[in-house]
């Protein structure tokens, strides 16, 4: 149940970037931007916001005791 | 001047590699991990610059003049989705047994979860075999760009008449090489991982100023917006339909979308997922890479369109799209900005050039020599001194290789295009071994095998990479003249093949242990 979102929000932008119902479509956005660059540019900002949320409500990985380690440690690079 | 600025970022970067090797701990996981102490910015930051080749900014520039803006949503839109989606569900699993079960390449990992030696090894040619070309992509990249950047820098000397007065492309790829060498040698993945960090946040930057300075440059005067307008208007003009997708027929844009699946395969990459410090770390990586990819090829995808218009590019055949941003900067007649923006561009083809010499390195010294030889028989220090060792020599075949290619002037975008379908088809194997329990051993085999004959058969069909459009099947298949199955970009029948090997040969073979089951699957809790 926890992928549930995960795999719904895939398909659901798998399904917006194959979007060939706009595929001819030429005209421009504030008179520059190619509708088709606007269009997936918007995606990939509604894809970063998609894994927003799914980081927050869905992240896999149960706190180890290895990351406490690695925290107490102060983890430098 | 541009040369200048050129030498003195890669003395900036042989700096960090030696700044680096001070910090090293000695440690043959410190060379190839870092100690597993990277944190969220430097992790999305060397990520990101090593997905990022000179595929995305001279490729897609090139592309983008070929066939039109569809590149960005075939492509870049494609990676934001796909890439982020393998950093979640197959990079921080990954990153989860590296660190319980003390894993440094894929290979180790394959072996253990399917307790097999010849799974090892059936890969391990693959891998090396894939990685190679995907080397080539940045070096020719990056060779081709200097040339075309540098054309005229030594026309008072009368040096490199053969070559517009420019860096040679050969020499290029040798500096480049040289330098990327002595930064991944003294540095390790320290060395590289802060390097890739600097080199992204500057060939972000650049691109953004390199966008902005060739609207000023080629929007005929006037304000920026107005520019901008102007640019996009002159290319509508010459040539309206690559503002849409038509030139992109669907099933090619359909099939792309496997593309990205090739970096949950990509040995470099597994080697940064586990450079982390925790899984969290990986949370600003998966969110902000899409964003980060938007911002490098949205400029790069629209210089690339306008350029088809722009009376310095417009006249260039198809086959010499990968000079189109160089040519671009060229003709800006800034050499200090012009250097800058040639050292922009070869950050990004650096920064993914570095961790696959050492990933590479690794791999020859923990698949092959430690594995077969014996871990114990080395020290720490031997260990970090026999990486080095394959890491050089990694860089003098892929060198040579490199030479090879630029006489036959291979294209960079074919050319990253077939060696992404390759990574694509091994895609079944780590997702099997990663959610099925039942996968086996033989399953893995069969896959790995069954994607290296398809791409082999394929790849030849395709007359070597030289037929760009080549489909299979080749004609359209029909039942009563109702078509069922349309001619398909190559990575889909390597993909469908590669999965279905896994999964048959899996369902009629022995499964794995229940050792292996829990060690792999453990309850919840665990």
């Amino acid at each position: 149940m926890r992928y549930a979102f995960v795999i719904v929000a895939i398909i659901a932008l798998l399904v917006l970037h194959q979007n060939y119902a706009i595929w001819e479509r030429d005209d421009l956005v504030f008179g520059f931007l190619p509708y088709q660059l606007a269009y997936d540019g918007a995606l990939s900002i509604l894809t970063a916001i998609v894994w927003l949320v799914a980081v927050t409500i869905c992240w896999p990985v149960s706190r180890s005791s290895d990351d406490q380690e690695d925290d107490q440690a102060g983890g430098q690079s | 001047m541009k040369l200048g600025v050129l030498i003195f970022y890669l003395l900036i970067l042989i700096a960090m590699g030696v700044w680096s090797g001070m910090r090293s701990r000695g440690t043959a996981r410190d060379y190839s991990l870092a100690s597993q102490t990277i944190g969220p910015v430097l992790l999305l930051l060397s990520l990101f610059g090593t997905t990022m080749t000179s595929f995305a900014l001279v490729g897609s520039t090139g592309e983008s003049y070929v066939t039109g803006v569809g590149i960005f949503g075939k492509l870049a839109t494609a990676a934001g989705i796909v890439h982020s989606a393998c950093f979640f569900i197959v990079g921080v699993r990954l990153w989860k047994y590296g660190k319980r079960f003390g894993f440094t390449t894929q290979i180790q990992y394959f072996r253990d979860r399917l307790q097999s030696d010849a799974v090892g090894l059936l890969l391990f040619p693959v891998l090396v075999g894939l990685v190679i070309p995907y080397m080539l992509i940045g070096l020719l990249g990056g060779g081709i760009t200097i040339e075309t950047v540098t054309a005229g820098s030594f026309e008072s000397l009368g040096w490199f008449e053969g070559y517009n007065h420019g860096v040679p492309a050969w020499l290029a790829g040798l500096v480049i090489s040289l330098v990327v060498l002595t930064y991944v040698f003294l540095g390790g993945m320290r060395g590289t991982a802060w390097a890739n960090a600097l080199q992204t946040a500057f060939f972000v930057v650049l691109a953004s100023i390199t966008f902005v300075v060739i609207v000023n440059k080629y929007g005929q005067g006037g304000a920026f917006f107005e520019s901008l307008q102007r640019l996009t208007e002159n290319a509508f003009n010459a040539n309206p339909e690559k503002l849409s997708k038509a030139p992109i027929p669907y099933s090619q844009y359909a099939a792309y979308l496997l593309i990205p699946l090739s970096v949950a395969m990509f040995p470099h990459v597994f080697q940064h997922w586990l450079t982390a410090r925790s899984d969290k770390t990986f949370k600003l990586a998966i969110v902000c890479h899409p964003l980060m990819v938007l911002c490098v090829w949205m400029p790069c995808v629209l210089m690339g369109v306008w350029a088809t218009a722009i009376p310095v590019t417009s006249g260039l055949p198809p086959d010499r799209a990968n000079t189109v941003l160089g040519t671009l900067v060229n003709g800006i007649e800034a050499p200090f900005l012009a250097g800058l923006l040639s050292a922009g561009i070869l950050a990004a083809i650096m920064s993914s050039l570095d961790s696959q010499f050492l990933a590479l390195g690794t791999m020859f010294t923990n698949d092959i020599v430690t594995h077969y030889v014996g871990e114990k028989r080395f020290s720490e220090h031997a260990r970090v001194w026999i990486a080095r060792v394959f890491v050089v020599l990694v860089v003098a075949v892929t060198y040579g290789v490199f030479l090879v290619a630029l006489q036959y002037r291979a294209s960079v975008f074919p050319l990253g295009t077939w060696c992404f379908t390759g990574f694509t088809g091994l895609f079944p194997v780590v997702f099997a071994s990663l959610y099925w329990k039942r996968f086996t051993k033989y399953g893995a085999a069969a896959s790995i095998l069954a994607t290296a004959v398809t791409w082999l058969w394929l790849f030849w069909k395709s007359d070597f990479g030289g037929d760009k459009a080549y489909a299979f099947p080749e004609s359209p298949l029909a039942i009563g003249g109702t078509t069922i199955l349309p001619p398909l970009h190559p990575i889909v029948t390597v993909t469908v093949v590669s999965a279905l090997a896994a999964i048959l040969v899996s369902l009629f073979t022995k499964p794995p242990s229940q050792a292996v089951v829990d060690k792999y699957f453990p309850s919840e809790s665990d």
